[in-house]
Formats: C-alpha cells, sequence, structure tokens
C-alpha cells in the first residue's frame, strides 16, 4: 500500500447545491484508480479540488505527505501531480511539440528578465525541453506530428496530446478527465493501451470515466461516487457487483440517478 | 525551426531596417516629416509593448494612452517644474508609472479579458479629466510647456533630427527584448494562457503573475515613449493622451497583426502619418481614416504583416512570426 | 449640509440623466446579449438622433411626432446597417475584432455626421414649452418629465416586447444559446441585425431627450456613450434589469457628486465608479459572475 494521493472528509457547494459531501478516498502509486458514477456525481469537482482549481469548503488532502489544499492550481504539477482536462484545452494557436513544452514550464527556472536578455543558459534549457518534450510525444505515438498546429490534430491525436502534455514533466500521478470520452472503440482501445502503459511505467493514474468496459479493464481499483458521496470502493469487480452501484446506474427501484 | 535561426532571422530583419533608419535623413531633411518619423519611433515603442500584452498575452488595454500620458507629464513636471534631470525625470517617471499599472493591474486582471477593456478605458478617462483639473499642476487644458530636451553626452537634443537618433535607437533597441521575451519558455507562456488560462495553470503557469508583468512591462514601454515625448515636444496637453489615442495604439497593433512585433511596427509606420496625410482631405478626413480601419479590420483581420506572412508561406518561403498560427483563433475560453 | 430641496434637485437632475444612461445602457446589452460584442458605436447614435431630429424639424419642417419617429427609424437604420455591413462581412468571428470594427464604425459614423452637419453646436428645442414646475422647492422643467416619462414607456416597451412578443423570446433565447435558437429554426443573423437596429434607436431616443437639456454637436454622445457604458457595468454588464438600475443609480450618484462633493470633477464620478465596481464587484448589481477566475 503506497498511497500517493490521499483525500480525506472533502466536501464542496456551489450556491446551494452539494457537489461533495465528506468524500474520503486514496490513490496508490503505479495503480489506476478509477471515479465512476453518473453525470453530477461530482467526479470532475473532486479532480478540481485536488488540482487547485477549486476551493473545498472543508476537508484535507496531501500528495506524497504535502497538504494540497492551500496550494494555487499553477503549483500543484510541481508536486509531481498532472492532470488533463474533459474539453481538452489545448493550445490551438501553437504546434503540437509547443503544447508539450508548456507542460514542461515548471523546468524552467528563469523568469521575465533572464528571458527579455537572453540570458544564455536559457538556450541550453530549452533544448533539453523540447528533447524531453519529444520523447512525451514519441511515448503517446505523435512525435511524428511535431510540428503541426494542436488544432488541426484529428480529435483522438489531440486527446493523446493532452496526455503527452500532462506526461513531459514526469509526474508521479495523472489525473485523467474522461481520457476517452469522444473516441471511437478503435482509439479507445490505443488510449487504454497507452494509459496500461504508462501505469507499468510506474505512474499512478487517477481515471475518471463513463466507459465501463475501459474502467474494468483497466483499473486497479474503482471508487464510485453519487450525488457527491462515495456509495463504494473496491476492485472492478467488487464495485460492479455492489448494489447501490447497480441503483445509480440502472434504476432498481429507486429513481434514476439517486442515492440512498 | 530553432530558437536561434529564428532569433538569426528576426536580426536579418533588423538591420536592414537599422540602415534603413540610420540612412533615411539624408533624403528626408523636412522638419516636418522628421517630426512624423519621430512621431513614429515613439509609437512603435508604446506599440511593442502593447503588442505583447495583446498579442501574445491576448490581453486589450484601452488605456496605454493613459501611460503614455503619465509618462509624458510625469517627467515633464519633474524636469520642469522641480529641475530634476532630464534623465532621471524619465526613470522617475516610468517607475510611477510601473506601480500605477500594479495598483490597476492586480484587481483587473484576475478577471476575464472584457473586464480589462473596460477599466482600461476607465482609467483612461480618470487620467484625462485629472490632467485637465489639476491646472495649476499641470497646465489643465493649455498644456504644460517649458519642457527641457534630453542630453546625450552633453550634447543637447533639441533639433528634429538629433531627436531622431535617440527616438529610432530606443524604438529599435526595445524590440529585442520584446522579441526575446516572446521567443523565450516566458513567450509560450503567455501564448498559452492566451489560448486556455486554465491548461495553462495545469501546465505550471503562474497565470495571474504572468499578467500582471506583461501588463506592468507594456505600461514601462509606453511610459518611455512618454517621456522621450515630453522631452522632444517641450509641451504635452491632455487632449494628445485620450483615449482616441488609445484606441489609436490598439489600432496599430491591429492593422500591422497582433503578436507580431513585425506587425506592430508596420502598423506604427502606417497610422501614424496617415491622419497628416489624410490633413488634405479635411473634411473627408474621419471618414476615410475609419474606412480604411473598417476595410482592413474586415477583411485583413490577420493584419497587413499576417497578410504578407500568409502570402510568403503560400509561395513556399519561410514566416517571420513565433510559430504557427494557421488555424484562426480558437473561441475563447470565457465565451459562454 | 445642503437643503432638502436642493438635495431633491440634484436627485430629480441625477434622475433625468439617469434615464438617458439607462436608454444607452439598455442599447449596450442588447447588443451584448446578441452577438457578446462591446459596441464603441452606441454614443454615436445618440448624436444621430438628435442631428436627424434636428434636419427633420428644421430643414423639413416636419411636426414633432413624425420627426421624432424618423430619428429613431433612421438611427434605427444605420444600427442595422452597422451590423449588416461594418460586422457581418467581417473575416474574423475574434471577438476584438468585432469590437474595434465598431471602433471603426463610429469613428466612420463620427466624420459622416461632421461632413453632414458640421461641428458647431446646434440647439434642439425641449419637446414642449418649457414652464418651470415648482415641486417642494426644486425646479423641474417639461423637458425632466418628458425624458422620464418616455423612458419609463420605453422599458415598458421592451419588457413587454421581450416578455410577451415571439419576437422578443426568440431574441432571449439566442442571448441564450445561440447554437440551440439556430437549430430551433430561429434566424439568428436577422434576430442580431434587429439587436443593432433597437440599439440605435435606443441610442437616438436618448439622444433626442437629452440634448435639449445639454447641446447638440456630432460628438455630444461621445462622452454620454462612455458613462452609459459604466452605467451598464455598474448595473450588471448584459443584464437588462441591470442597465435601468445601473443607469438610475449613476444619474444619481454623479449628480450628488457633483452636487454634494465637487462639480470640476463631475465627469470623473462614472469612471470612478466604473473601476470601483470592476474592483470589488465585477457582476455589478445585478449580474452573474460569468467571466470570473
Amino acid at each position: 500500500m503506497n498511497t500517493l494521493l490521499a483525500v480525506r472528509g472533502l466536501s464542496v457547494s456551489f450556491g446551494g447545491v452539494v457537489a461533495l459531501d465528506n468524500v474520503t478516498f486514496s490513490a496508490e502509486a503505479g495503480r489506476i484508480t478509477s471515479l465512476i458514477g453518473p453525470n453530477g456525481a461530482g467526479k470532475t469537482t473532486l479532480i478540481n479540488c485536488v488540482s487547485g482549481f477549486v476551493r473545498p469548503d472543508r476537508g484535507e488532502a496531501d500528495f506524497a505527505g504535502r497538504p494540497l489544499l492551500d496550494l494555487p492550481a499553477h503549483r500543484i504539477i510541481g508536486l509531481g501531480l498532472a492532470r488533463t482536462f474533459q474539453q481538452l484545452r489545448m493550445f490551438s494557436r501553437m504546434n503540437v511539440l509547443e503544447n508539450v513544452m508548456v507542460g514542461l514550464h515548471g523546468r524552467m527556472r528563469r523568469g521575465f528578465c533572464a528571458a527579455m536578455l537572453r540570458f544564455p543558459v536559457l538556450r541550453r534549457e530549452e533544448r533539453a525541453l523540447a528533447e524531453r518534450a519529444m520523447a512525451a510525444l514519441a511515448e503517446v505515438g505523435l512525435a511524428r506530428a511535431a510540428g503541426k498546429p494542436a488544432g488541426a490534430l484529428p480529435y483522438g491525436d489531440q486527446k493523446r496530446l493532452a496526455l503527452a502534455r500532462a506526461l513531459a514533466s514526469d509526474p508521479r500521478m495523472v489525473l485523467l478527465d474522461e481520457p476517452v470520452a469522444g473516441l471511437n472503440p478503435a482509439e479507445t482501445r490505443e488510449l487504454a493501451d497507452l494509459i496500461l502503459a504508462v501505469r507499468d511505467r510506474g505512474v499512478g493514474l487517477v481515471m475518471v470515466e463513463h466507459d465501463m468496459s475501459l474502467v474494468m479493464r483497466v483499473s486497479d481499483r474503482v471508487v464510485a461516487l453519487c450525488s457527491g458521496r462515495t456509495i463504494a470502493e473496491g476492485s472492478p469487480a467488487e464495485v460492479q457487483r455492489h448494489p447501490e452501484v447497480a441503483a445509480a446506474y440502472l434504476g432498481g427501484g429507486k429513481e434514476f440517478g439517486l442515492c440512498a | 525551426m530553432t530558437p536561434s535561426v529564428q532569433a538569426r532571422r528576426f536580426m536579418a530583419g533588423l538591420f536592414p531596417l537599422a540602415a534603413l533608419v540610420a540612412v533615411l535623413p539624408l533624403w528626408v531633411e523636412n522638419p516636418y516629416y522628421l517630426n512624423v518619423l519621430n512621431l513614429t519611433a515613439l509609437h512603435v515603442l508604446v506599440v511593442t509593448g502593447l503588442n505583447l500584452l495583446i498579442g501574445f498575452a491576448g490581453q486589450i488595454s484601452l488605456g496605454h494612452a493613459a501611460f503614455f500620458g503619465l509618462g509624458a507629464y510625469v517627467s515633464g513636471i519633474l524636469s520642469a517644474g522641480y529641475g530634476v534631470a532630464p534623465w532621471l525625470a524619465l526613470l522617475a517617471a516610468v517607475g510611477l508609472v510601473c506601480l500605477v499599472a500594479l495598483a490597476i493591474g492586480v484587481p483587473v486582471l484576475r478577471l476575464s479579458g472584457n473586464y480589462l477593456v473596460m477599466a482600461t478605458l476607465g482609467f483612461n478617462i480618470i487620467v484625462n479629466v485629472i490632467l485637465v483639473q489639476l491646472e495649476d499642476l499641470t497646465g489643465g487644458s493649455s498644456g504644460y510647456v517649458g519642457i527641457p530636451s534630453l542630453s546625450v553626452a552633453g550634447v543637447a537634443l533639441d533639433t528634429d533630427l538629433k531627436f531622431y537618433w535617440l527616438a529610432w535607437g530606443l524604438a529599435l533597441l526595445g524590440l529585442v527584448p520584446a522579441r526575446n521575451l516572446a521567443h523565450s519558455h516566458v513567450g509560450r507562456a503567455l501564448r498559452a494562457l492566451h489560448d486556455s488560462p486554465q491548461a495553462a495553470r495545469a501546465c505550471g503557469v503562474p497565470v495571474a503573475s504572468y499578467k500582471i508583468r506583461i501588463f506592468v512591462l507594456s505600461a514601462a514601454y509606453a511610459a518611455v515613449a512618454g517621456a522621450l515625448y515630453a522631452h522632444y515636444f517641450g509641451i504635452v496637453t491632455p487632449k494628445t493622451f485620450d483615449i482616441f489615442k488609445s484606441v489609436e495604439l490598439v489600432t496599430m497593433c491591429l492593422v500591422g497583426g497582433m503578436g507580431s512585433l513585425w506587425g506592430g511596427l508596420f502598423g506604427a509606420a502606417f497610422l501614424t502619418p496617415l491622419p497628416q496625410l489624410l490633413h488634405v482631405f479635411q473634411e473627408y478626413q474621419d471618414v476615410i481614416f475609419g474606412g480604411v480601419l473598417l476595410l482592413l479590420l474586415l477583411f485583413l483581420p490577420q493584419g497587413l504583416v499576417g497578410w504578407l506572412e500568409e502570402t510568403l508561406a503560400r509561395r513556399g518561403l519561410g514566416g517571420i512570426r513565433p510559430p504557427l498560427d494557421a488555424q484562426p483563433p480558437a473561441p475563447r475560453e470565457d465565451a459562454p | 449640509m445642503p437643503s432638502g430641496s436642493a438635495l431633491l434637485q440634484f436627485a430629480l437632475s441625477g434622475l433625468t440623466t439617469g434615464a438617458v444612461y439607462a436608454l444607452v445602457a439598455l442599447g449596450y446589452t442588447l447588443v451584448y446579449n446578441a452577438t457578446r460584442v462591446v459596441n464603441f458605436a452606441q454614443g454615436d447614435f445618440l448624436s444621430l438622433g438628435g442631428l436627424l431630429m434636428y434636419s427633420l424639424l428644421f430643414a423639413a419642417g416636419l411636426p414633432l411626432a413624425p420627426a421624432l419617429l424618423l430619428a429613431l427609424a433612421g438611427a434605427a437604420l444605420a444600427g442595422a446597417g452597422l451590423e449588416r455591413l461594418c460586422l457581418r462581412p467581417a473575416k474574423s468571428r475574434d471577438i476584438m475584432v468585432l469590437i474595434f470594427l465598431t471602433v471603426a464604425a463610429s469613428i466612420l459614423l463620427r466624420g459622416g455626421m461632421k461632413h453632414l452637419w458640421g461641428k458647431q453646436a446646434l440647439a434642439l428645442p425641449p419637446l414642449s414649452r418649457e414652464v418651470p414646475i415648482r415641486v417642494l422647492g426644486a425646479v423641474l422643467t417639461p423637458q425632466n418629465l418628458w425624458v422620464l416619462g418616455i423612458t419609463l414607456a420605453a422599458i415598458l416597451g421592451l419588457v413587454f416586447f421581450f416578455g410577451r412578443t415571439t419576437l422578443g423570446k426568440a431574441m432571449r433565447a439566442m442571448a441564450a444559446n445561440p447554437r440551440a435558437a439556430a437549430l430551433m429554426g430561429i434566424d439568428t443573423r436577422g434576430l442580431t441585425t434587429l439587436s443593432f437596429a433597437l440599439a440605435g434607436g435606443l441610442g437616438a431616443l436618448a439622444g433626442v431627450l437629452i440634448t435639449p437639456l445639454t447641446s447638440l454637436s456630432y460628438d455630444v454622445g461621445l462622452l454620454m456613450g462612455l458613462k452609459g457604458f459604466a452605467a451598464a457595468v455598474l448595473g450588471g454588464y448584459g443584464c437588462f434589469a441591470g442597465a435601468v438600475a445601473g443607469g438610475l443609480g449613476l444619474g444619481l450618484l454623479e449628480s450628488m457628486g457633483a452636487g454634494l462633493l465637487s462639480s470640476a470633477y463631475k465627469d470623473v464620478i462614472a469612471f470612478v465608479v466604473l473601476l470601483a465596481v470592476l474592483f470589488v464587484r465585477p457582476q455589478g448589481l445585478f449580474g452573474s459572475r460569468e467571466g470570473q477566475r
């Protein structure tokens, strides 16, 4: 048990709506933990809290022992925790390589003055950055597209680019928000293989997904949320059999989408 | 294209321009034209900073004339009213303008881009009214006079030609750090935060801090230009620094091509003499100016330089600007 | 401490200009809701309305009511023309380019007005004979009442239009979700043009009402346009109720500020309010929190 990401008692409400209600969960290094649940269950909100985009009302979260919740969003990646977005959020004005290089921004230690005066050390650092970015692109199979405008890539490739951007800085864990949404079965399979390969080289993954077959196939652990609360936690098979999970997704006597 | 190749390309463009600037006074002796050229140089300086803000960081300011004006007035008043040496007055003016820009930038830059337009517009108007109302200090609407010239190495820059060298020297020099910034990881981060501030944050870009810094930097450029203006013309009036000036400055960026430093230069070079030329047409001046602007924005939204680059690219010749912009801008993330 | 009647005087004059700001702010709101564009030519519709009214009354010799209606129609036409000729053909749909297209249109429009009507100030007569009315120690003129009354009528008309008519509801749908509206068969392009036409009409109405009290020239609308903008931000940019509340509120703040504090800095008040709102509560009084990070 090597817990990397630990969340305890997280609660968030927006206006009067409770998005997360006392959620506790953890994700281990080198394992794939999936977050499932109907729409509105709070999965993306959980990701947003942990990655610094939403301030929770109550609760704690830490990553490798470092507290997360008092950090601004741009400091999170420095801890080794990267993320992707449900809506991609590509830098469409730039080419593929530059998109990934932005993912490495934290590696550059110098700022405005050094950049304006073009300190020689920057040139070396940029070259190193470009090499590292190409390696990340190679890992996701996009190396030949390095010079293309990011906006011109087909959707499936853009999803991979998002992953490359997150992987570029060699994070210990990546939060994936619906990585295969909108992909066809073949693309889903390819991305699944990629996710497994990333896991196999020691990177922990927390994956929010709706695609159940993917979740069942790749996950080491599954956490099910419904209406902001955890309703089940365990191996994929255990969670699948859990009565509340079935009820949340399928109805089963209770109203669709609502939980006990 | 590696950064060093890009750098060489830029310098390749810069040297001929510098040569042109150096040689131009041989033909142009008419002080009126020199005057226009000097004003163009000052505009280039402002527009360089403004272009970093607009073209790279994607933040629009309609208040840069206020920074321009504050630079002019503070430097002018300090030197003419309080006997401060002109160069020191210039430095003090730039420092003060940076502080003011910080004061406005911090609260407003955390909001989406639309709000910055409104805030800078409001700021510009306030500065204008204050300049007019504080008559005892600023001379009111008739202006502040008696501003001394700058001197370099003991030589007072009190003629159009002498000032020409300083103005264009600084204008061209000012392009270099701007270009360096644009092509660096910071420039990349700025473009990223323009496209998607959220994703940029997730990549470790300190979005709020960078926005404020680029805003202050662009204000500093404007302040330098303003101080130079004051010490050249010797007189400053509030009307020169009103919102129309701000609009004119942003238009120079747009007309030349957003995010292209050469574009800003061409925009300034094109739009500065234009009103003077149109003066001939008297009555129709505004109509023509507005019409030209309209047509340019309608049909060449990528700006003159952008259009030039696209034409060259189509013929297989390389581009001059930092990497690719083959796609039309993606819809803004904050657009509902 | 000024007397009660002085305060009342300030309040009344504040409400009068406030009503005009409200009309201008409504113009901004309509355009913003249709296109997300800030229409920098809004103030020029104000000047245009006044100038058209002037010519229709004196050059064409028309009686009051037809002149008013034609002036409004003329400005509405200008608004529609702006959208149709200056915005729709644009190759780029980038918001900033569109905003600057309205700036270019504004320069063009002002240049045209300067050319046709000259630079000198003109005097537009008030809508009825100016007989001072005394109310609790404050002095009103019938024009004040006309401004307040007609503005109220215009607002009620807009409320009816957006609440009860199909066309109005279609415009609201378009504002909420343009793509969905288009898919429902709503002619979004036509409605966009209509929004601009209405904005032109509202601006012109503001011009006809206020210029008898101030003065009339080709650029009178500029500052009013900007203040109307500040009013819209105060109330909540893009929000109908906000435009009205912001307009009246700004008018009162300005009037009170000028009367009680300093009249020299009167013009600054609107923009100090603007900055204050943006610093403290950018969504204004009634706006929603969109656009904040």
